[in-house]
């Protein structure tokens, strides 16, 4: 397997919050080819871990989506084609490769 | 303890004292021992569990559950029960299927988890004292995410047909949850919708507005004092929230209170906030009197009511 892309989703919980909750499942649910090049995690900041993780990107709101790095979604659960977009642009070139695919099958 | 305080500050107006409402949920298991999966299937613990929040805390209102699951529960979606948390969704009827086609009705108060929450809200009316019970329902969004999945948050934006008809559909069972909690007694009905501040201003209004109204109708006819509840950074769907229709509106520990407080005087609503539930009450890493008092301070005496956030 080629290198991964890193996907942080820092949260309250997504258990306990639904806004966290769907903004997890906006990662989680992604097409199985996808999610094959995607490590991704969910911080919640009801543990010293996720605290961590927060201050460490710099998360100034929850939920928030972070890709490689970076706050991309910040209180906005993006849509199926906002979400592909925003992966593909830090994409390693076999996970572009598989967006491809899907958007191709998505018409 | 005074709930004529509480109700008029839900409304906007000056009160002599700034009233509190702690969202106990199943913190109210815990004060009483129970496990919340256990406590959330029993009447009688519920009832228990209410009543010694109020107690315990001098409150000036409680809600009977702070569950955002009863009414997708109620309608058959999958979920997973938790010792210490309200139970969670985890399967979408609608995710594949169309509302024909998966087949689900508006949940009465016959349905579901609903008998044992009426049976729990009914004991709390005859045994309570000087504050108001509340009845806290699932907003038309959540529902919807619930109901769909994460794939409403696209539909709202490209599938809009599909959208419509299930905030519809959400509407309806909005609607019959406030008669339900109208039934119960409680004294103030609130639309609870924490996903609604993760969508755009157009958004809100285009799908989460509209399906709020049969809902506040049914509040207000009742002569019940109605409140919009939201979660997170809410920022840009604020002047949405405000122009819903409800009397007030409550929201969380990350927005900026002086600027809440402020909208809230412009449009003659209460509003209520905001402990930090995250830094303060449950880490401890901001001190809970300290935060209290800043949360005072900013929240004024006309239609502030102290709350976690």
């Amino acid at each position: 397997m080629s290198e991964k892309l890193v996907v942080d989703v820092l949260t309250l919980d997504a258990v306990q919050c639904a806004a966290c909750q769907y903004m997890f499942e906006a990662i989680s649910a992604l097409p199985e080819n996808i999610r094959q090049h995607v490590e991704f995690k969910e911080w919640t900041i009801k543990n010293p871990e996720g605290i961590n993780k927060f201050l460490e990107l710099n998360g100034k709101v929850l939920p928030t989506i972070a890709i490689k790095g970076e706050l991309i979604f910040e209180s906005i659960i993006p849509t199926f084609e906002e979400l592909l977009d925003a992966l593909e642009a830090k994409a390693p070139e076999a996970l572009k490769a598989e967006i491809a695919k899907v958007r191709e099958q998505q018409g | 303890m005074a709930m004529q305080l509480l109700l008029d500050a839900y409304q906007g107006k000056p009160t002599p004292k700034v009233p509190w409402v702690p969202y106990a949920g199943v913190h109210c298991a815990y004060m009483i021992g129970e496990k919340a999966d256990v406590y959330l299937q029993d009447p009688d613990l519920i009832a228990k569990g209410v009543l010694y929040a109020a107690e315990r805390y001098k409150a000036d209102g409680v809600p009977l559950l702070f569950d955002l699951n009863v009414e997708g529960m109620s309608m058959g979606c999958e979920a997973t029960w938790y010792p210490d948390n309200p139970p969670a969704i985890t399967g979408h009827p609608l995710a594949d299927k169309t509302l024909a086609e998966a087949n689900l009705k508006v949940p009465t108060a016959a349905d579901g988890r609903w008998p044992v929450v009426v049976a729990a809200g009914k004991k709390v009316m005859a045994q309570k004292g000087d504050w108001a019970l509340m009845g806290l329902f699932c907003g038309p969004l959540t529902l919807a995410s619930h109901l769909r999945g994460v794939k409403i948050f696209t539909d709202v934006i490209k599938n809009k047909p599909l959208a419509h008809e299930i905030m519809d559909f959400c509407a309806q069972v909005c609607a019959e949850s406030a008669r339900i909690y109208r039934d119960i007694g409680c004294e103030i009905i609130a639309i609870v919708d924490p996903v609604a501040s993760q969508i755009r201003p157009e958004t809100f209004r285009e799908f989460v507005t509209p399906a709020c109204q049969e809902a506040i109708k049914v509040i207000h006819e009742a002569n019940r004092v109605s409140s919009f509840f939201i979660c997170g950074d809410a920022t840009k769907v604020m002047e949405e929230v405000c122009q819903v229709g409800t009397q007030g509106f409550a929201i969380d520990e990350q927005m900026n209170m002086p600027y809440i407080r402020d909208l809230a005087v412009k449009y003659g609503l209460g509003f209520g906030g905001n402990l930090k539930l995250t830094l303060a009450l449950s880490l401890g890493i901001v001190d809970p009197r300290e935060d209290a008092i800043v949360s005072m301070a900013a929240g004024g005496m006309t239609g502030f009511t102290l709350a976690p956030g």
